[in-house]
């Protein structure tokens, strides 16, 4: 009895769900009318950290690209003539408060879709929402490679029918490192590792471990560091990574740690005799400025540099306008959140003109989730394909820092880019048994 | 108290009523008010439990986010490495017994000590077990956390069904019951001799000592007691949540057991249930419509420790003898 009136009730209250909204498209396709497109801005929640540690390096550049993309957007007509009304939303507060901001979004403020999430955390709790309240979400930013996986390879795709991630996993960062030195150091035999003690430094060294072993299987790891996440004292892992004396160390540090590791390191002589290899150290450079050390590799999560020029023209004239235009508002040269946030907006952007084409006129939910589906579209780091498991893959940029006049910071030299099919598992496969596969 | 007195007495009505109007409200609320009120009642058992210690023993714990991690850890733990035995009327006595166990051995060390020593103790062991959740990442998820799915209850299986259904059908009477079960214990707790025997130890310990109350061993007792609250708030929370991370150990979360008792008024029975659910509805809100929601929830709290330093319920209750008092001099 009691099931019974939960269902009716929950029908009841989910006007826009799956089901009804499904059932709504099915009618008007059979009955050949075209959708109206309504009059109303399209509203877009962007969830970004805009307090806390994560806020400087990551969620307010990306909070600012949304802007500025929806500005674009909204300056050159909007989505099928609709404005963009975007809002920007703090993903700090825990993990259940962002479950309970997400249901709140979709359910009460009922945006037409959640662009958002830099932690793995949020993400692993969040996108299974999608489904669950018949809401449209994209992750723009986080990292675990688990998040789209299944528990075995091969496994099914998608995981969630309504969520997606713009762009690859941690997964490119590292393997791109990994492919970087073996072609560049052939030589070396010793590496070490510092990553913060979380799921994500875990995660990246995980992978990067994992591809060295097997491409160049003669290298020791002769040391694992995993200093806290917000760590303000590196000058013990400092000393204990040059006792050991690798020739390279790998390293997913970010925001203030990855700043205060490389000040401190700097300061007792630790970049003479060794190398970085940073999988997300894009960013630092630019914040360092000139005492930033030269001669450390760095990953870009992709090709998100800004003086990447992409092969094709429209990606290469929207890095354009990208570079230009960030630098124009904010007095900076947009990092790597900043590309992804683009990714993420301009996904739903060209998902629903898609489907817009198949069903004329304004898409259900799922109409755009399908259009999403397999879409590849131009980004300013390059042309961008999210995949039939809904998640994106991207080729991915390694290089080296170099000081030049032109510019107040180091800049990369030696740039190499890794193209999606060399850094991404197929689809269906777990990243570590796809690098355990290689031959 | 007998059945006579209760009938007599207008706050078992109230109870009643309130009760009765519980019952209806998934016919009144939305989906989604009806899933964050779920939130607010299984916040209400932590609040229930953590008073016991605040409130009637006297006790501030800044650790109370351990025994709700035990409650939601033990059913993440079991979905993950024993889903055959992921029923609720399993689940929910798993819950209990850890939470017991976690709160023995964590009150055995605090209890030996009072006030600022205490709450610190609580932190720190609160923080171990934040430390092991976070470390042991393989085990628990860490930061990451873990997920877990629909429970089964007496062999009703919900798979097909999607979890807003699950939570406004079969799961929000379940939860009702558990609150109601809660919140009946408790008070026979609090208005037994041992209840009164904790309030004797709150006002005044060495008075209690001398009329030949076991100090040390009552406030375990209670400690025990107020951790099985809260690790069942913590079973229960785990379902409406879906998603169980590491930082329920944190002492920023245990900061917001404390918070939502202080807003509702810890002096008073009902007080934390009242700031439980204001306190859902308070942080939501608040970061729903401004990025500056910690200066709202901080200034609340510097208002309410100013104005109403017993809370919202101690508020009216205030509010309500003022009134009896001027009706009976007229």
């Amino acid at each position: 009895m009691k099931k019974e009136v939960s269902r009716r009730k929950f029908l009841k209250y989910m006007g826009a769900t799956a089901l009804t909204a499904g059932s709504l498209g099915a009618t008007s396709k059979a009955l050949g009318q075209a959708k109206p497109i309504p009059k109303d801005p399209i509203k877009i929640a962007a969830v970004s950290f805009l307090t806390g540690a994560a806020a400087a390096p990551f969620g307010i550049p990306g909070d600012n690209t949304y802007k500025m993309c929806a500005d674009k957007i909204n300056a050159e007509g909007g989505i099928l003539g609709r404005k963009i009304d975007l809002q920007s939303k703090d993903e700090a507060g825990g993990v259940d408060a962002q479950v309970k901001l997400c249901r709140k979004l979709i359910l009460e403020d009922k945006v037409d879709v959640v662009l958002g999430y830099i932690s793995s955390a949020s993400c692993l709790a969040v996108l299974p929402l999608a489904d669950e309240l018949g809401g449209l979400i994209v992750a723009y930013d986080c990292g675990t490679h688990e998040l789209m996986e299944g528990a075995k390879s091969p496994y099914d795709v998608p995981k969630f029918k309504l969520g997606f991630r713009s762009k690859a996993h941690l997964g490119i960062d590292n393997i791109a490192l990994a492919l970087y030195i073996k072609k560049n150091y052939p030589k070396i035999n010793k590496i070490a590792g510092i990553n913060q003690d979380y799921a994500w430094g875990r995660d990246s060294w995980l992978i990067f471990e994992t591809a060295m072993k097997k491409l160049m299987p003669q290298v020791q790891m002769v040391k694992t560091l995993w200093p806290p996440l917000g760590n303000t004292d590196f000058t013990a892992h400092i000393s204990a990574l040059m006792g050991s004396e690798p020739d390279i160390v790998h390293s997913s540090l970010w925001g203030g740690d990855a700043v205060t590791f490389s000040k401190q390191a700097l300061g007792m002589g630790f970049f003479k005799k060794i190398r970085m290899a940073y999988s997300r150290g894009e960013p630092y450079p630019q914040e360092v400025g000139k005492d930033y050390p030269e001669g450390q590799i760095i990953c870009c999560a992709g090709t998100h540099y800004f003086l990447y020029t992409p092969k094709d023209k429209a990606s290469a004239d929207l890095q354009k306008w990208f570079v230009g235009e960030y630098q124009k508002r904010y007095g900076k040269y947009p990092s790597y959140p900043c590309y992804h946030a683009f990714q993420a907006i301009f996904a739903y952007k060209h998902s629903v003109e898609k489907a817009a084409k198949a069903v004329g006129g304004w898409p259900t939910i799922e109409e755009i989730a399908k259009a999403m589906t397999g879409i590849t579209f131009p980004t300013p780091s390059g042309m961008l394909t999210i995949r039939e498991d809904h998640n994106g893959i991207e080729d991915c940029l390694v290089g080296i820092t170099k000081l030049t006049p032109k510019y107040p910071f180091p800049i990369l030299d030696k740039m190499e880019i890794f193209p999606a099919a060399q850094v991404n598992a197929p689809i269906g496969m777990k990243t570590v048994d796809w690098i355990n596969s290689w031959k | 108290m007998g059945l006579t007195g209760m009938v007599k007495n207008p706050r078992w009505i109230v109870y009643s009523l309130i009760f009765i109007a519980l019952l209806f409200i998934p016919r009144i609320l939305s989906i989604h008010d009806l899933m964050l009120f779920e939130y607010g009642i299984t916040f209400a058992i932590v609040g229930l439990g953590f008073n016991l210690l605040l409130g009637y023993t006297g006790l501030l714990s800044f650790g109370h986010g351990a025994y709700f991690a035990a409650g939601a850890y033990t059913i993440a733990m079991i979905s993950k490495y024993f889903p055959q035995a992921y029923s609720l009327e399993i689940l929910i006595p798993a819950a209990l017994f850890f939470s017991m166990v976690l709160s023995i051995i964590f009150g055995f060390v605090c209890v030996r000590h009072t006030k600022i020593f205490f709450s610190i103790l609580a932190l720190s062991l609160s923080m171990l077990l934040f430390a092991l959740l976070f470390k042991l990442y393989h085990i628990t998820g860490g930061s990451d956390g873990l997920r877990v799915p629909l429970p089964t209850l007496l062999g009703m299986s919900f798979k097909g069904i999607r979890r807003p259904e699950f939570l406004s059908g079969t799961y929000y009477y379940f939860l009702l019951g558990m609150f109601s079960v809660s919140f009946l214990v408790m008070k026979g707790i609090v208005s037994s001799p041992f209840g009164k025997a904790l309030q004797a130890i709150r006002d005044n310990e060495v008075r209690a000592e001398l009329i030949g109350i076991r100090v040390r061993r009552y406030r375990l007792y209670a400690f025990v007691i107020s951790g099985m609250f809260v690790g069942l708030g913590g079973a229960l929370w785990t379902f409406v949540n879906g998603h169980v991370t590491a930082d329920l150990s944190h002492w920023v979360f245990s900061g917001e057991i404390v918070y939502m008792t202080l807003l509702g008024g810890f002096g008073i029975f009902e007080g934390p249930i009242v700031g439980a659910i204001i306190f859902t509805y308070l942080k939501l809100y608040a970061m729903g419509n401004t990025q500056y929601w910690m200066f709202v929830i901080g200034g609340t709290l510097i208002v309410l420790v100013l104005l109403l330093p017993n809370g919202i319920a101690g508020a009216f209750a205030g509010l309500w003898t003022k009134i009896k008092k001027v009706i009976e001099e007229t």
